[in-house]
């Protein structure tokens, strides 16, 4: 399989990939346990920094929805990404965690804090092209 | 923090009444690739060469791989590239004699891999260098600062002769195996920005000695907008306004409600942008 | 199969240098012939002497038509010319060696046929077919024509004529060599005839296929690159003008004649003999300092060397042009002993063990030649180094030794243990090589080198 990546256009090389797999993935051109190109080869051959498509592939393994195999490279996870809720929320928390004591470092109250959550949540959208 | 592979600190050089680098400092990380753009003059020629130490600078200092560019050890010698913007060769051998002639220099250098890229290139071993068109001098010029696997590559318009299929053959051959440890950072300067764009993890932006904007190129597609100019912005978000013109460089991070009234731009248009 | 000589002449025709040599030939003849119809055992020798130079002649002819032989098959295979093409090339290059050693052996008959000489008529072509039949079979066998056996012991011919004709005495030899039985001389020289014959049988059959293999580089190409990587900062320009458009050869005679040419005042005395130092002397070393300020020599002067790992450094300048300079140095006078031993050995019979002793007694020079030449490069580095300073410095030095000439060398003589010498000259070089160190910038080395090659 082969990504389809422009260059010169405005999105970043490693956005256009992920967004790639995802759309593959959700209708169904990939299915689980299917193997991505290596990082070298998609790199060698589309002529960019392996460290892009190495960048996207990780972004993806975070958003669990490739996995690393052992001997393979990286290949569709199982169940496609739709892992249950509580799974995400795990992965979730740590940054959370991280945020809620900033928070309280600050000293700021509760009530700021779940405000600010919501107003970065809100201005997601823009960063991110449909989904 | 890991030391910057390449380092400057307030690089200064005059000649003749007029500033060729103006109080240069910046920082590469070990691994990037930054690309160094900026209109003829602007100093890209210079900065590398006081990078390489080929160039004493009025003031200032930079330092390769932690060592100080006009003291380079053999060490870090050995682990740099170099292309000039002229190829400038040995022009009576041919170019097996000159890729054996400076390969034997360098301890990692080896004959096979070199005679790989060599014909990677399409280079012809057997003929005198001087007989080589421009584009095939430059080629060998390229060659000859890969061949030896370095960590660091300063590239000075490596490509500017080349047709577009030895380009790619160029950016492939910049990214050769290496082992996973192993980062090379590498600094182009280059008009043909659209190559760039593939490539890069930062962006050097140069104009009239003065480096102007410094940043990965990923942070700049995020948060850089061209938004026109009576937009509302605090001042801190302007990057770069030039009097007159209709359309401004904005930095969203600073302004997040304009984010929407600006649009993305390509490293063509923002190159465009800074230099008005 | 093997055409007519119609080709012959016209090859004889593009190739003026063999002309040149084989008319000179026939000239000499002529001219000795008068002197020969005298008697007299000078006639011995003058034989003798046309003996050597024939057979060098011989050897070169053989060697070049034959190394042409080999080139050409491989430009005309490569290019898949036609067989009966290839084959008429070939055959042109062997009849230029044919009549090469017709001409060549007849002469050397000739004169051997001469009352006065004492040796067989026949030894001498005997030697000039013996020559043209090894010498063809060694070039053959560096182009792959033909498989030729002991090939490596071949390749070692001409070092082993070299040292044979130097090293040895060749009226001796030559005397042993004509006084062998007639079946002998007859035997050699049917050595080459027959080997034309076998090969242009072999090859008017079945030519050899043309296989791509790996060429070893030209012998002289290593020192011809050598010859260009020097630069020599010279006060003004070299001899030969660009160094890149001059064949390997003559950039490689100028480089060693411009190096050299300091030295050319340096008189049979050395400075240091046997405990005494001759002060006038000394004060000439000096005044060559000012001369071979003028011609330093650097390795591959090249902002690459500033990236090279072992290349230049900024505070190693002056050492690295001291180490070329008294490098190319030593060459040099090597070379110019060997020559001096050659020519001396040829011309007058001096057994090469004199010169080399004339040589050994100025070892001293291997003192000397680092302490001027350090002393050379810190002159060159200071600013003041301007025309005008030079020849004011050596303009008093002269007066000075003109002083010190007008007293006996007795009177100025002083004495110095060997350890002195040796010592003082050691430390010194050292310390106005350290001190140049500081002194040299790369921005004066690049200015150095505009010069030489501006003015």
């Amino acid at each position: 399989m082969d990504f389809d990546i422009s260059p010169n256009a405005p999105t970043p090389i490693y956005r256009q990939i992920v967004e790639q797999v995802r759309r593959m993935v959700a209708s169904g051109q990939l299915k689980a346990g299917d193997p991505l190109p290596s990082v070298r080869t998609v790199a060698l051959h589309h002529a960019i920094n392996p460290m892009t498509v190495s960048k996207a592939y990780s972004l993806l393994e975070t958003e669990q929805l490739v996995v690393r195999l052992r001997g393979v490279g990286m290949a569709i996870a199982d169940a496609g990404g739709t892992s249950p809720k509580r799974d995400k929320l795990a992965m979730l928390r740590p940054a959370l965690d991280a945020a809620a004591l900033t928070a309280r470092q600050l000293g700021l109250d509760d009530a700021a804090a779940m405000a600010l959550f919501q107003t970065c949540l809100d201005q997601l959208p823009l960063k991110d092209d449909h989904d | 923090m890991t030391s910057p592979a390449i380092g400057a600190n307030k690089l200064t050089l005059t000649r003749e009444n007029t500033t060729i680098l103006d109080a240069i400092s910046i920082d590469i990380p070990a691994g990037s690739v930054v690309g160094l753009v900026g209109r003829n003059g602007a100093g890209k020629s210079s900065l590398l060469r006081c990078l390489a130490g080929l160039v004493e600078p009025d003031s200032g200092s930079s330092s390769l791989l932690g060592c100080p560019s006009l003291e380079l050890s053999d060490a870090v010698r050995a682990r740099l590239g170099y292309v000039a913007q002229a190829p400038d060769l040995f022009e009576w051998m041919n170019v097996y004699e000159h890729l054996c002639l400076v390969g034997r220099a360098y301890p990692t250098w080896d004959e096979q891999r070199c005679l790989v890229l060599a014909a990677r290139f399409e280079l012809p071993l057997g003929k005198a260098v001087r007989e080589l068109s421009g584009g095939d001098q430059q080629k060998m010029a390229v060659v000859l600062a890969l061949a030896h696997d370095p960590d660091l590559l300063l590239l000075d318009e490596p490509v500017s002769s080349l047709d577009p299929l030895a380009r790619q053959e160029f950016m492939r051959a910049m990214f050769g195996a290496r082992a996973e440890h192993r980062e090379r950072t590498i600094i182009v300067s280059s008009h043909i920005l659209t190559d760039l764009e593939r490539v890069v993890s930062h962006v050097a932006f140069m104009r009239r000695g003065a480096l102007q904007l410094f940043d990965t190129w990923d942070a700049m597609l995020e948060y850089l907008r061209l938004a026109p100019v009576d937009t509302v912005v605090p001042d801190k978000a302007i990057i770069c306004r030039a009097a007159g013109a209709p359309s401004m460089v904005i930095d969203i991070r600073h302004a997040p409600g304009a984010a929407s009234a600006g649009k993305v731009m390509t490293l063509t248009e923002l190159f465009a942008e800074l230099n008005k | 199969m093997i055409s007519l000589p119609d080709p012959l002449l016209k090859h004889l025709r593009h190739s003026t240098l063999l002309k040149m040599v084989l008319a000179s030939f026939l000239v000499y003849w002529i001219c000795m012939l008068p002197s020969l119809l005298g008697s007299g055992t000078s006639s011995q020798a003058s034989v003798r002497v046309f003996l050597l130079p024939a057979m060098a002649t011989m050897y070169w002819v053989a060697t070049s038509m034959t190394g042409e032989m080999g080139r050409m098959l491989d430009v005309f295979g490569q290019l898949l010319a036609p067989h009966p093409f290839r084959r008429r090339l070939l055959a042109e290059k062997l009849w230029v060696i044919i009549i090469a050693w017709a001409f060549l052996a007849t002469g050397v008959a000739l004169q051997l046929a001469m009352p006065e000489s004492h040796a067989a008529v026949l030894s001498g072509p005997a030697l000039i077919s013996l020559i043209a039949c090894l010498a063809m079979l060694r070039a053959l066998s560096g182009t792959g024509l033909v498989a030729v056996p002991l090939a490596d012991v071949l390749s070692a011919l001409p070092v082993v004529l070299c040292v044979a004709v130097l090293g040895l005495d060749m009226h001796r030899l030559l005397d042993w060599f004509g006084a062998l039985p007639f079946a002998v001389h007859a035997a050699c020289t049917l050595t080459f005839p027959l080997l034309a014959l076998a090969l242009h049988r072999r090859w008017g059959s079945a030519l050899p296929e043309y296989r791509w293999r790996e060429r070893k580089p030209a012998a002289g190409r290593w020192l011809a690159v050598q010859a260009r990587r020097i630069t020599i900062l010279t006060w003004k320009k070299p001899l030969i003008g660009e160094p890149e458009k001059s064949s390997g050869l003559w950039l490689v005679l100028d480089q060693a004649i411009m190096v050299s040419l300091p030295f050319i005042f340096m008189v049979n005395r050395p400075v240091w003999e046997n405990g005494s130092l001759n002060t006038d002397r000394l004060l000439m070393s000096l005044m060559m300092v000012v001369m071979v300020a003028g011609a330093l020599v650097v390795h591959d002067l090249h902002w690459r060397s500033l990236l090279r790992p072992g290349g230049l450094k900024r505070g190693r300048i002056a050492s690295r042009i001291w180490a070329a300079t008294v490098i190319v140095q030593l060459c040099v006078f090597t070379v110019y002993a060997i020559a001096l031993a050659a020519v001396a050995r040829l011309g007058l019979g001096t057994p090469p063990e004199v010169i080399f002793a004339l040589v050994a007694r100025n070892w001293t020079m291997l003192l000397e030649l680092p302490f001027i030449t350090a002393f050379a490069v810190l002159v060159r580095a200071s600013p003041l180094a301007g025309k005008w300073t030079v020849i004011v410095f050596a303009g008093l030095l002269m007066a000075v030794m003109m002083m010190m000439l007008s007293l006996s060398p007795k009177q100025t003589m002083l004495h110095v243990p060997l350890a002195w010498y040796a010592g003082a000259s050691i430390c010194l070089s050292a310390a106005l090589v350290m001190l140049a160190n500081r002194v040299w910038t790369i921005k004066r080395l690049f200015t150095e080198v505009a010069r030489s090659q501006a003015n």
